[in-house]
């Protein structure tokens, strides 16, 4: 009567299922939950009566046993052909031990499959969920699991990697069989990494990852390495071991991350990042003594440039003054406290029979006479500094000049003010 | 081309005032040895229309240098020229001997004056130091004002006035130092200090020919050329940063903690009336900073009262030498 009731207007066997299942979650007028969760029922007044009858037309409350059974035989007075099933509910994964799961008493269940001729055998849960206590998440139960232990344990460099038949060919320089370690030794091995998770830099990575000389670490739980017995030296267990080995795990070994790990180390012990700024700061102080070894060059050369491209007269005359007196300074032939005709006339000139005293005339001329300089003296002017600067150049050796012009203090002093001294 | 462009330059201006100027330092050196320095200082400040002391040891050869150069440019024969006295400064000299008396004419039955040897183009004091304060100061108005006033009458004196003073160091016995006031009179105080030893030997091995040269010693400048020169170095071009690289310095001495007396705005305007001059006794029409190197000492160190020693010897050229720095710098652009 009920069923009928229920599964009017459904036709296939689905549809019959989830009108049950409907019928169960439906509410009254008020909204409120007609049929509701309760882990303590109670029992029908009159002993002997229907559990079945007082559940679904008198308490309309229950536990998931309750409502799998009237389903059951809700769905079977259909003539859908359904059976219990029992077994635990939950969620909960281990933190500790991946892939295990943990369960309580109170997760235990019950709900209905359901045949259908097509799939076989489908889960459906009718029970109403339960309002009043919602399930609080429960610490983490599973005990410490014990790692397995490794049978073997290598370390080496990638030779080869065939990564069809995931085959990889290493050469061991360190290898631990069976709690043996074999050190200080060079031997290509063979692995088959069909089963291995291969792990880099903590991530979990594929094949592909692995390159040739990389670094690795390949470990193997194997049974079949369980039944060979370690050997004293490493020859006659190579030899046992001659067979593509099997992996299960391969560590890829970045040589960026050991310098973190052994910093990390470190930093445990001492202020680690005092050193590393430090090299920093070193090496920044590196390049800015080397800009500032170069400033005479650059000042030379800038004036120089200036001198070539300049169009105002002045500018140019000033220019082929300033780089002259800075390749002479830088030459140590300095100018100290002499004003600069009398440098050019009495120091310059004599050393290097040059025309620096009637250039510096001419100059000083354009300085301080207010007067412009004649065509003539125009053209002595702009043809001055080149064969000047041949002239200056010659008397001194290539590595002597570039050493001069390194110096900086050289280039400083021209700028200081040199007391004059006591002349008695 | 270097060598013409050299000349050209050198002489630029005027090529006359500079042949002039040559003409008279080579008299002069006809007689006076290894002096070049000294001698252009002292026709700079005939130039600049100031007067000259010149300190040393006796027989360094400033007297000579003075006859030297007044030989130069007055004549002995010629009365409307230049002329030139010299008076010996002693203990007992007394204004009115320079300056000129008032004595009585039995003829005429009146006072006339009588004047002095300051009456003169070129005036040779010889060992002035020597003279008594109050002689000293008879100078004061001469040099400064070119005019002497006696009793209720103010006498010019010629329009060229022109003194060489000489002094033995004030440490020696028998001086009366200067004031400062007479001091800052002469635009330059110049040492003589001993020549070296070649020139020495050089003037021991002609001292004959040296002293005929002293004796026959010829003028080479006319009153009026050399009026017409000192006008000439008036109109030497002086840059504005010069001027101002002299008020730095003139400054600075105000300031300087070694110097106790600094140099007067009257020693600045000496300080740039040598500088013009001196830019014409180089051949120059324009003055450039080492012209101030060059005087600027024998400008200023007579003014200046040193704390001590020691900066008697480094105060100024330190002061110099950082304006000279900063003109040698300067980018005039």
């Amino acid at each position: 009567m009920l069923a009928d009731s229920i599964s009017q207007g459904a036709k296939t066997t689905i549809d019959k299922v989830l009108a049950v299942k409907n019928y169960f979650l439906a509410k009254d007028e008020l909204g409120e939950q007609i049929y509701k969760y309760s882990d303590n029922p109670g029992i029908p007044g009159l002993p002997g009566a229907s559990n079945l009858m007082y559940f679904l037309f008198e308490s309309k409350k229950g536990y998931c046993a309750y409502y799998a059974a009237s389903t059951v035989f809700l769905l079977r007075a259909m003539n859908i052909p359904s059976r219990i099933v029992t077994g635990f509910l939950t969620v909960d994964r281990s933190d500790k031990n991946k892939g295990w799961y943990w369960y309580y008493e109170d997760q235990s269940h019950a709900w209905v499959q359901v045949y259908f001729p097509e799939y076989g055998w489908i889960d459906f849960d009718t029970t109403v969920g339960n309002d009043e206590a919602e399930q609080s998440p429960t610490p983490d139960g599973t005990p410490p699991m014990q790692p397995p232990k490794a049978v073997l344990a290598a370390n080496g460099i990638v030779v080869d990697l065939d990564t069809l038949k995931k085959l990889s060919t290493i050469k061991i320089d360190h290898l631990i069989f069976k709690d043996v370690e074999y050190k200080n030794f060079s031997q290509t091995m063979t692995f088959d990494l069909k089963v291995a998770n291969i792990w880099k830099d903590s991530l979990k990575v594929s094949l592909s990852a692995m390159k040739k000389n990389d670094t690795v670490m390949l470990v193997s739980y194997a049974e079949k390495l369980k039944q060979f017995s370690p050997e004293k030296s490493i020859g006659p267990l190579l030899n046992k071991l001659s067979f593509n080995i099997p992996t299960d795990e391969v560590y890829i070994k970045l040589l960026k991350e050991k310098s973190k790990q052994e910093q990390a180390k470190e930093d445990q012990n001492a202020p680690q990042p005092i050193t590393y700024y430090i090299t920093r700061l070193f090496v920044a102080l590196l390049i800015l003594v080397c800009i500032l070894f170069l400033i005479p060059t650059i000042v030379y050369n800038w004036y120089k440039l200036k001198m070539k491209y300049s169009k105002h007269e002045l500018t140019k005359l000033y220019s082929t003054y300033k780089a002259s007196i800075i390749l002479l300074n830088q030459l140590k032939i300095e100018q100290g406290n002499m004003t600069p005709l009398y440098f050019a006339k009495n120091i310059v000139d004599p050393q290097f029979e040059t025309t620096f005293t009637t250039f510096m005339t001419l100059y000083l001329k354009s300085k301080y006479a207010n007067q412009k300089l004649s065509k003539e003296e125009n053209l002595f002017v702009r043809q001055f500094f080149i064969p000047f600067e041949k002239k200056v150049k010659q008397q001194f050796k290539f590595s002597t000049r570039v050493l001069r012009f390194l110096n900086i203090n050289q280039f400083i002093s021209y700028f200081q003010f040199s007391e004059p001294k006591q002349n008695a | 081309m270097e060598h013409t462009l050299e000349q050209s330059h050198l002489q630029s201006g005027s090529n006359e005032s500079f042949t002039k100027i040559n003409s008279l330092i080579q008299n002069i050196e006809k007689v006076i040895r290894g002096k070049q320095t000294q001698v252009k200082l002292v026709i700079t400040c005939l130039l600049a229309k100031g007067h000259i002391l010149m300190e040393d040891n006796p027989g360094t050869g400033k007297t000579v240098l003075a006859r030297t150069l007044a030989g130069s440019i007055t004549s002995q024969s010629d009365e409307k020229d230049s002329v030139f006295k010299r008076v010996q400064f002693t203990p007992d000299l007394l204004p009115m001997d320079l300056l000129g008396t008032h004595i009585f004419d039995d003829v005429k039955k009146e006072f006339i004056f009588k004047k002095g040897p300051l009456f003169c183009n070129v005036l040779l004091a010889d060992e002035i130091n020597r003279a008594s304060p109050k002689v000293q100061s008879a100078l004061l108005e001469c040099m400064s004002e070119n005019q002497i006033t006696m009793g209720e009458k103010t006498y010019l004196l010629e329009k060229l006035f022109f003194t060489i003073a000489t002094q033995n160091p004030i440490e020696m016995e028998g001086t009366y130092p200067l004031p400062s006031a007479q001091l800052d009179r002469f635009f330059m105080k110049i040492y003589f200090g001993y020549v070296d030893e070649d020139t020495e030997l050089d003037i021991y091995k002609n001292f004959l020919k040296i002293h005929h040269n002293l004796e026959h010693i010829h003028q080479v400048l006319t009153k009026e050329e050399l009026l017409k020169l000192q006008d000439e170095a008036e109109q030497v071009f002086i840059h504005e940063e010069i001027i101002r690289a002299v008020l730095n310095i003139i400054r600075n001495t105000r300031s300087n903690e070694g110097i106790v007396l600094g140099a007067s705005t009257r020693s600045g305007i000496a300080f740039l009336k040598c500088l013009k001059a001196f830019a014409l006794v180089q051949g120059r029409t324009f003055v450039v900073e080492d012209d101030v190197k060059d005087i600027a000492s024998a400008v200023l160190d007579h003014r200046l009262i040193y704390k001590n020693k020691e900066s008697k010897i480094t105060a100024l050229p330190l002061i110099i030498n950082q304006e000279l720095k900063r003109l040698a710098n300067l980018k005039l652009y």
